[in-house]
């Protein structure tokens, strides 16, 4: 364990916390809020409170903003 | 994935492999789902979000063969270090963390006893625990967000409130 992760945060359980699956079913629309400039920590905050909450899907968030970023306009290659 | 990969020592041969086991595992899902897509976000961001999924899958599975932390370990002296300064302090510390023990041991069930101190105290990785007792990740984060929740009722009750400061919030 970290030392510099305090007893709130290992005991963090917002009730509006949306949870991994409800999540996952707008996780797209929060990142592409995100990208574009707007605020989806205010839009879905039942969400937002998920990610600050749970690891592993915050690490999926993480992972598909980066890629969103770089890739988000890729097009497939016609040969 | 590469940045993932650092942290459980993935390289090589080993990392294309589960690179690839991600990919084929994600394709297929982007097939079975793609009639569900509304257009909400462009189309690669919603694919990717397979991706992600996978690859976190395909990282709790190998997360086991680098370390085989024991999910009942219960590792109380890895409690959180606060910053401690003083003898006081270090007297409520350690009530709060007796508080705190308590619960656990005598509040929570024994599920949310396993996810707590295998998630939030060891930081095992929840798709790697969510593997080894087959369960979906959906289903770990619910008993660890109910032990968090307990437990939070339980400090409550025995006279500590959020944010639990050193400096004596009784």
């Amino acid at each position: 364990m970290n030392g510099d992760r305090g007893l709130d945060e290992l005991l963090a359980a917002d009730p509006v916390d949306a949870g991994c699956a409800a999540g996952f079913e707008v996780l797209h629309q929060y990142v592409e809020e995100e990208l574009g400039g707007g605020d989806p920590v205010r839009t879905q905050p039942g969400l937002a409170a998920h990610l600050r909450s749970c690891p592993a899907c915050r690490e999926d968030y993480r992972g598909l903003l980066e890629a969103a970023e770089q890739f988000g306009d890729a097009r497939p290659v016609v040969p | 994935m590469a940045r993932r990969a650092a942290s459980l020592r993935l390289r090589g041969p080993e990392l294309e492999d589960l690179a690839q086991q991600a990919t084929d595992d994600a394709l297929m899902a982007i097939r079975t789902k793609v009639a569900g897509f509304r257009g909400e976000s462009r189309f690669t961001t919603w694919a990717y979000r397979f991706v992600m999924f996978e690859v976190s899958t395909k990282m709790g599975r190998h997360f086991w063969r680098e370390r085989r932390a024991s999910l009942d370990d219960e590792a109380w002296e890895r409690l959180p270090d606060t910053g401690v300064d003083s003898p006081q302090r270090s007297g409520e510390q350690r009530e709060l963390f007796a508080a705190l023990r308590r619960a656990i041991d005598e509040d929570l069930t024994a599920l949310q006893r396993r996810v707590f101190v295998a998630v939030a105290l060891n930081e095992v990785p929840m798709d790697a625990f969510a593997r080894e007792v087959g369960a979906s990740r959906n289903t770990v984060y619910k008993s660890l967000f109910d032990a968090r929740r307990k437990l939070k009722a339980s400090l409550g009750a025995a006279g500590y409130e959020r944010p639990y400061s050193l400096s004596g919030s009784r």
